[in-house]
């Protein structure tokens, strides 16, 4: 007759197996996850906000905001626009969701951002900026089937 | 009551669990991308109850969330303009409580059957982010001029996020609704009465 123990074992295994697999990609998520942005001091760094209606300009400057989310957080500051944005803790990151009103998914359109013309990779608060960067988000138009 | 209505009734509430699952997870694990239950109330819907659960379950779930997901929560993003993307959604987890339908069969109260859950959920999990991410890339990153491919890359960490999720839930929320599902569906108390000798 089977032991308690032994009608137990593969429970014991398949909990084990699914620990450790949850648990790895547990920790490669983890360690592969962007790091937090050093505060440096940056210069000549202009960002633009683009929609088909308007645009605003934040140029030439020196900051220590060297995130192109701190820096859109500064010209929102300074230029005196609203910037709304949800925070996430895994993967560790913020979504920016609207800029001086225009709300991602009004009339179709969604705020992406480009640093030199490369497309960004990552959330905003986790990609540095650098002296002389052109930040530019910009409130996207789906062409539908275009 | 008769034996028929009373398991219908329990199903029904089965279900019911399943839909509050869905919803009242996701709404507690809004910070963490990824790593929700809506996927593992679609999948037992389909392997536990199977019938108009399959549909009913995922498609209640998401009525609930879409709406309130767009608006309240994200203040301001218009129905209309989710209404390409949802399609990827929806259709995504009505793709998942099928792949549960397909195993329902084999789904008994039996470690072998949380284990099938868990491993079936591996490949449903990365076929539902790669459905959902032409949607993606089709609505949003492709009138910008980005590739499926950069869209794809970019996933990969949600992914893995996804995978975790699975990994965690399905077998702790499979366990708990195929013990509720044996209590409540299979019991003793739903078989006909006999008649005393």
């Amino acid at each position: 007759m089977e032991s308690k123990l032994s009608r137990a074992i593969p429970a014991i295994v398949f909990g084990l197996l699914v620990a450790s697999a949850a648990g790895s990609l547990l920790t490669y998520v983890l360690l592969t996850q962007h790091p937090a942005v050093e505060d440096r001091l940056v210069s000549n760094v202009t960002i633009t906000i683009r929609t088909p209606g308007w645009t605003l300009n934040y140029t030439g400057v020196a900051t220590s905001n060297n995130t192109v989310f701190g820096l859109l957080l500064e010209s929102a500051d300074r230029l005196d626009f609203e910037v709304r944005w949800l925070n996430y803790t895994l993967p560790e990151g913020v979504l920016v969701m609207s800029i001086n009103g225009a709300t991602n998914g009004g009339s179709g359109r969604f705020w992406q951002y480009w640093v030199d013309g490369v497309y960004g990779d990552r959330a905003a608060d986790k990609k540095e900026i650098f002296d002389g960067d052109l930040v530019e988000w910009t409130f996207e138009v789906p062409q539908g089937g275009g | 009551m008769d034996v028929s209505h009373q398991r219908r009734m329990r199903a029904l509430q089965l279900a019911l669990g399943l839909v509050a699952l869905g919803v009242l997870g996701k709404l507690a694990l809004m910070q963490f991308a990824n790593f929700e239950t809506v996927f593992v109330a679609s999948l037992l819907a389909g392997s536990l109850l199977g019938r108009w659960y399959t549909v009913a379950v995922p498609l209640a779930i998401l009525l609930v969330l879409q709406p309130l997901y767009w608006t309240a929560l994200h203040g301001g993003f218009a129905l209309e303009a989710m209404a390409g993307i949802s399609f990827f959604v929806c259709t995504g987890y009505l793709f998942v409580s099928l792949g549960g339908r397909l195993v329902k069969p084999r789904i008994v109260l039996r470690l072998g059957s949380v284990a099938l859950l868990t491993t079936l959920s591996i490949p449903l999990t990365i076929a539902y982010d790669l459905w959902t991410d032409l949607g993606e890339w089709y609505f949003i990153a492709r009138p910008a001029g980005i590739s499926l491919f950069t869209v794809l890359q970019m996933q990969i960490p949600f992914t893995l996020i996804h995978l975790l999720s699975s990994l965690v839930f399905v077998p702790l929320f499979g366990s708990a609704f195929l013990l509720l599902k044996h209590h409540r569906l299979e019991s003793p108390s739903t078989e006909p009465l006999r008649a005393a000798d």
